[in-house]
């Protein structure tokens, strides 16, 4: 007997930040870097979900963290997907741990 | 005061990092790419210092009592997530990295007010302190999801690092 292939259903993906498109199958997200976004790491939306993606900038001094930032050299603490029924999706950009500290000479 | 920066533990580098004082059970310690190391969430309630004493350091112990945790029922569950594909390199530089795979969130959960993390080995079940701390790290403000997915990407130099 003939089995069907089955095959997950297409998805499109895009970024209401920039052009950036995608089409993928089976795939529960997409990560690019983004243009309009500072070229930060940030996910694409499924195309049509009015998901809109935007950057939260630390809220509190960076001092000697180890941050992301972008290209502005703004620091990013996280990126935010939200969708018109008020849900949202969270990506952290975690600092670094830095061993030693300052009165022993070490970067921190 | 409450989180202000992100840190390795002082008392960890002492031991087992360097094996000076009381001798942790379980687990090999000081190899972290061998024991399992997890990260937890943590309200704006905790007091991270990076001189705590080493008793203070583990999970559910001193200032990281699970009444500060930022937990649910799914995915970011009390004791926090497991990290996979531990690694640690030494750069010609002399810069030694510990990173892992990035905890990426696939469960839609809601959750708030998680200020920073714990990173920890859950290996260590005693000694001074069972899951002692390795590391904390600030997120630099709240964060949080409301039905959706909550996902922690780890800098791009590691979860930790330090000058050798």
């Amino acid at each position: 007997m003939d089995l069907p292939f089955l095959q997950p259903p297409e998805q499109r993906w895009s970024c209401a930040r920039c052009t950036v498109t995608a089409v993928t199958r089976g795939r529960p997200n997409r990560f690019h870097t983004c243009a309009g976004l500072g070229g930060i790491s940030a996910p694409l939306v499924p195309e049509g979900s009015g998901g809109v993606v935007r950057a939260v900038l630390r809220e509190d001094y960076v001092g000697g963290e180890h941050v992301t930032a972008d290209d502005a050299g703004r620091p990013v603490a996280a990126v935010v997907t939200e969708r018109p029924d008020g849900s949202y999706d969270t990506v952290v950009n975690a600092p670094v741990a830095r061993g030693g500290g300052g009165a022993h000479g070490l970067d921190r | 005061m409450a989180w202000t920066d992100s840190h390795i533990f002082r008392a960890w580098v002492q031991n087992p990092m360097m094996k000076q004082g009381t001798a942790p059970t379980g687990g090999t310690g000081e190899i972290v790419t061998a024991d399992n190391v997890k990260a937890a969430l943590f309200n704006n309630g905790v007091v991270p210092d990076v001189d705590a004493a080493v008793a203070l350091t583990g999970y559910n112990s001193g200032t990281w009592t699970t009444g500060n945790e930022v937990s649910v029922a799914t995915q970011w569950v009390a004791g926090g997530r497991a990290l996979a594909s531990k690694a640690y390199t030494l750069s010609a530089g002399g810069l030694g990295t510990f990173t892992a795979a990035n905890l990426a969130g696939s469960a839609t959960v809601t959750l708030a007010n998680a200020y920073g993390m714990l990173v920890y080995d859950d290996s260590i079940t005693g000694g001074t302190v069972a899951d002692q701390g390795i590391c904390f790290l600030y997120f630099g403000g709240p964060t949080g999801v409301t039905a959706g997915t909550y996902t922690v990407n780890w800098n791009a130099n590691g979860i930790f690092n330090f000058d050798v």
